[in-house]
């Protein structure tokens, strides 16, 4: 089979990773969302979900901006077009994964009995 | 990429979806006070009577004082400026509980949309009566005065869309199909012909408070869909 003729081919390696796909799943979801909430949600470090971010903000997934609540400093991120498309797309490519394999999982019908 | 791994992590970006959703929503508030003050607007609607030749009841209308031309698309005098208030309050509420939800759980959403249905619905109702004529504007729209609960609705509506909520969005069709029915039908001719088939006489008729309904009736729906949102959310918490 040819790369690109591969039913994983269309998986974008920035988009598709695991933590990555649930910092845009919960993003799509919400017109911003907060640091905090990504971290207990997703239950990831700070500087885990910091490498995250700055992966998918480089590719310009997601765009952040910082700001203060009295003293108390809040980090927002909000997911862009692009990021809107790519999480899309990732869901489009994994669904069609899934119903290739059932398809292909599914047995065949045994052939019917003539009646007498 | 071993097969199941696709459909795990699917059903997984499906949960988180479903709780990030569930955290976000937070409708009961304004959908409450919407219900509240269309229920507190029951008193502007009841109707004074007299006894007309010492035998039957009848209705008059008494001058409240407000006659404001401006507020004629919003039902006019009293019930105009209640109105009036109604969808600003909604608005500021909304805005206002919105944006303070957004800051403590996390996650923001932005009800431009809502509020600028309120907005140009509020100033298209004030403002038509201007550009069109007032016996213009009352062939086009019945003026009983209905029009800004129809602007709720739509208000609502939008909202509906922004929590992704199907029962909001059934409430809001309903609010603003009353909106539409009340305009165009006397809708306690109903509850007369409900009480008379029970035996009711016309003495006992009430006459005053039945157009009460008007209100009533949608302001009932948004406080108990309010009710059972706040239910639901303290359940999932």
């Amino acid at each position: 089979m040819n790369d690109d003729d591969s039913p994983t081919s269309g998986l974008d390696d920035t988009v598709h990773q695991r933590h990555r796909l649930g910092i845009l799943t919960v993003a799509a979801e919400a017109d911003r969302v907060d640091f905090g909430y990504l971290q207990s949600t997703l239950g990831l470090t700070a500087g885990n979900l910091n490498r995250h971010l700055a992966v998918l903000e480089d590719a310009k997934l997601i765009s952040s901006h910082k700001e203060f609540h009295g003293r108390k400093p809040k980090t927002w991120i909000q997911i862009t077009k692009a990021g809107h498309v790519a999480l899309a797309d990732e869901i489009a490519i994994l669904t069609d994964l899934v119903r290739r394999h059932r398809h292909v999982a599914k047995p065949e019908p045994a052939p019917e009995r003539s009646r007498r | 990429m071993a097969i199941d791994q696709p459909a795990k992590l699917l059903a997984d970006l499906e949960a988180l979806r479903t709780d990030t959703r569930n955290a976000r929503h937070a409708y009961w508030l304004p959908v409450g006070t919407f219900g509240l003050l269309l229920s507190a607007a029951a008193p502007l609607y009841v109707q004074p009577m007299v006894v007309c030749n010492g035998t039957a009841s009848c209705s008059y209308t008494v001058s409240t004082g407000v006659d404001a031309r401006w507020l004629v698309g919003l039902g006019g005098g009293i019930a105009g400026a209640y109105w009036l208030v109604t969808l600003i309050v909604g608005a500021v509420v909304t805005a206002g509980w919105y944006a303070w939800y957004g800051r403590v759980t996390g996650l923001t959403t932005r009800v431009r949309g809502p509020v600028a249905a309120w907005t140009i619905g509020l100033l298209a109702a004030m403002t038509a009566v201007f550009y069109v004529g007032a016996s213009l504007f009352f062939y086009v729209v019945p003026g009983r005065g209905f029009v800004p609960m129809f602007v709720v609705g739509v208000g609502l509506l939008a909202l509906s869309v922004l929590e992704h909520s199907r029962l909001l969005a059934v409430v809001s069709i309903l609010v603003c199909g009353w909106a539409v029915l009340v305009s165009l039908y006397n809708v306690e001719n109903l509850l007369f012909r409900f009480l008379s088939a029970f035996g009711v006489p016309d003495q006992a008729m009430p006459f005053s408070t039945a157009t009460t309904v008007d209100v009533l009736v949608p302001g009932a729906l948004l406080l108990a869909t309010a009710c059972g949102a706040f239910w639901a959310d303290l359940r999932r918490r």
